[in-house]
């Protein structure tokens, strides 16, 4: 009985201990189990209608947790068009956001469907580990002109956004929202918003005092955002409206080249001067006054 | 019988015989610097009547050895007025065997250091304008306003120590010195009698003077320093170059002061007043500035290395080949020895400590050789066509001709000042011992 108790003592211990110091090895079995199961993964896709008529297609993946959305760097995204997404155009990897952007040519772009709309899609084959996804949108053409225009002084940009209808006539966009962008170095700097009249046409004045380039040129792109028909297009013009950027590096002073030296340092010469000199005066002062002193004595 | 007028009198009777009377070996020494200042003038005659050619210094090396001795002189001349100044105005103990020492290497060094910059200019006939069209926006003309002002600076100090031993000289009615002699000892002192007054005026003109001289000596030496730390040029354009070159200044001074105090203590048996405790005293001030020295050669190669700009690591590449033992000598040895030497007690004997200093002040005129030469060798933008005997320096005869000139006409001047005063000044050493007695007294009273 001693030795059952003595022995069953030091078994509960020996486990304890193991519990305690290396609970990974008495899981590792159940643990193995678990990552056996592939984690779902979602994928999202934005799409733009740029100004040449290329489409742009920016790809979100991120694999999903039980404490939420983490993003999956480095991975192959195939994007690729076609009603059945049969049309394969590239493939890309995901940057350390988990994202990636792809242009897709328009000369490359398949023909729309019956009506008119032509689909777009990215695709993630998925791994041992993680789950295949995709993601696709339908969208229609949508051109939009951006022009500018100055009147009396007055400078506006407008833009006109319209579809093709089947027969090639122009169907303009109406009673739609309309943005105005200048890019700047990390995003779209918004300048304007207008909603298309009847015709197909927006204006906003130019705003005075954005920096463009050394010339004075500036970008400006008019969007049409998340439209159920025809998604994010985009079209956009120069203007020479801006503050030209010139980086003005005037010619460094060079004291050593100028017809006088700096008043700094004159002013700093003549106080040491001055100093220093007085100093010796005051000295010679002192012998002076020694030497009276000698002959007052001697007198 | 107190202790300063025994000190007095030792000193007199040790000095006066050396002030009346020239020895055969004082003559014999003497003629053979002058015989150096002989040689000395056969090279700058070659020199004015041959041209510049004569000399090492072509194209690309514009400044050769005549500029080394030139900072090299003009460093011993501010380490003296350092430490004569700071001795007096710290009122230190153990002053009074040195401080006329470092008094006459400042101004005879200051004398000396600028006549070379006379040797390296090619057209003399031009010096003038630097005087009739000065341009304050120019380092040259800092440097020429800095050393006329240090000069006269230097020698007002000087006189100002004199005066009292002028006097004393004056008043040794027993000595049999020369009419001519007498009639200058009056002149020179100034009618000066010891009153309270005329010491008052003498000891507040001193004390100006010694803060004045330590002030203008770093001044003056950081703007000799930055006639090259202001010029693009690799391995110069430093902003390190002022304080470095103090120091190093310094260095060299207290070097060549243990040299002297070892070269006066044989000649004139002066081992009772320059005792051992000086040198290790002085040799501890070696070691603390060799430390400094050290650091600011290590800091100053260091930047230089690690930046690796091209022309900087070209320059250096080369002072670790082509100047390879030069380098090691001067940066090395001339920095560790001594220090080593100081450092470990068993080691400070006079000799050791003379040993230390000599290595010192070679080792600094090295390092000035490095500063100037290896960099002039190494342009940013190189001559084209240029040979390479042009581009590579050593100095000719006629510039170490005028080098031993330098060193000759210095070390007549020193023997010369030694007959004309006592190369151990008798009133600051009267003047240490009242101070001690002071300070004895009044911890006497203290206590009781």
């Amino acid at each position: 009985m001693k030795y059952l108790i003595s022995n069953s003592f030091s078994g509960i211990v020996t486990l304890l201990l193991t519990i305690t110091l290396f609970p990974g090895f008495l899981f590792a079995q159940s643990q193995e189990d678990e990552t056996t199961e592939k984690k779902s993964t979602s994928l999202s896709l934005v799409l733009t209608r740029k100004a040449g008529g290329d489409y742009q297609m920016k790809a979100s993946l991120a694999m999903m947790t039980e404490t939420g959305r983490t993003l999956l760097k480095g991975v192959d995204i195939t994007f690729a068009g076609g009603d059945d997404l049969s049309q394969i155009i590239g493939k890309q990897k995901t940057n350390l956001k988990g994202s990636t952007v792809f242009t897709f040519p328009k000369d490359r772009l398949s023909l729309p469907n019956e009506e008119g709309f032509r689909t777009f899609g990215a695709v993630y084959a998925g791994c041992d580990t993680l789950e295949p996804t995709e993601d696709q949108i339908s969208v229609k053409d949508l051109m939009i002109e951006v022009t500018s225009v100055e009147e009396d002084s007055v400078r506006s940009i407008h833009a006109a956004a319209w579809s093709v209808g089947n027969n090639g006539d122009k169907i303009p966009l109406t009673e739609t929202d309309i943005v105005f962008y200048v890019p700047r170095m990390f995003s779209y700097l918004k300048i304007g918003e207008a909603t298309l009249d009847s015709s197909g046409t927006a204006v906003v004045e130019f705003p005075g005092g954005l920096p463009g380039d050394e010339t004075g040129h500036i970008t400006v792109i008019a969007k049409v955002e998340e439209h159920d028909v025809f998604g994010n297009a985009e079209g956009e013009t120069r203007v020479g409206w801006a503050v030209p950027a010139r980086l003005i590096m005037k010619d460094s002073y060079r004291a050593l080249w100028s017809q006088i030296a700096p008043t700094w340092m004159i002013v700093t010469l003549i106080i040491m001067l001055a100093g220093v000199w007085g100093h010796y005066a005051y000295a010679v002062y002192k012998l002076v006054k020694i030497k009276k002193t000698a002959r007052k004595l001697s007198t | 019988m107190n202790n300063a007028t025994a000190l007095k009198t030792g000193l007199w009777k040790q000095f006066v015989p050396y002030l009346e009377r020239t020895s055969k070996w004082w003559y014999i020494l003497f003629g053979i610097f002058f015989l150096g200042f002989i040689f000395g003038l056969v090279g700058l005659y070659t020199q004015i009547t041959e041209g510049h050619i004569v000399t090492g210094m072509r194209d690309n090396v514009v400044w050769g050895m005549y500029i080394v001795n030139f900072i090299f002189f003009m460093g011993l001349s501010y380490a003296g007025a350092l430490i004569s100044g700071v001795l007096h105005l710290f009122r230190s103990e153990w002053r009074g065997p040195i401080i006329r020492m470092a008094e006459l290497t400042t101004i005879f060094a200051l004398l000396i250091g600028p006549c070379f910059i006379l040797f390296c200019i090619g057209r003399l006939d031009r010096l003038h304008y630097l005087i009739m069209f000065p341009r304050i926006q120019s380092p040259i003309t800092w440097d020429v306003i800095a050393i006329s002002t240090d000069i006269i600076g230097c020698i007002i100090f000087l006189y100002l120590s004199f005066i009292e031993d002028f006097a004393k000289l004056r008043d040794r009615t027993e000595a049999r010195f020369s009419g001519w002699r007498k009639k200058m000892y009056r002149i020179l002192a100034l009618g000066y009698t010891g009153t309270r007054e005329q010491k008052k005026h003498l000891h507040w003109a001193r004390n100006v003077m010694a803060a004045m001289i330590i002030a203008i000596a770093i001044i003056v030496y950081s703007v000799l320093a930055w006639i090259f730390g202001v010029t693009l040029q690799p391995g110069w354009h430093s902003t390190i170059f002022g304080p470095y070159f103090v120091i190093a200044a310094v260095y060299s001074g207290t070097g060549l002061l243990i040299i002297l105090m070892a070269l006066y203590r044989k000649i004139y048996h002066l081992e009772a007043y320059i005792t051992k405790g000086h040198f290790v005293k002085i040799g501890v001030l070696l070691l603390i500035i060799a430390a400094f020295y050290g650091y600011f050669t290590f800091s100053d190669y260091l930047t230089k290395w690690y930046g690796s700009a091209k022309m900087d690591k070209v320059l250096i590449d080369k002072l670790f080949t082509e100047f390879y033992f030069v380098f090691i000598f001067s940066n090395y040895i001339g920095i560790l020895l001594p220090m080593i030497i100081m450092a470990i007690p068993g080691l400070r004997t006079i000799r050791n400590i003379t040993l230390a200093a000599i290595v010192a002040v070679v080792g600094l005129w090295f390092n000035r050789y490095l500063i100037v030469i290896p960099t002039l060798e190494t342009p940013y933008l190189p001559i084209q066509d240029i040979r390479m005997a042009w581009i590579h320096y050593s100095p000719t005869w006629v510039e170490w001709a005028l080098f031993i000139a330098g060193v000759s006409v210095f070390s007549m001047l020193m023997m010369l000042a030694s007959k004309l005063v006592p190369i151990i000044s008798v009133s600051e050493m009267e003047t240490v011992e009242e101070e001690i007695a002071l300070k004895e007294k009044n911890v006497q009273s203290a206590k009781a």
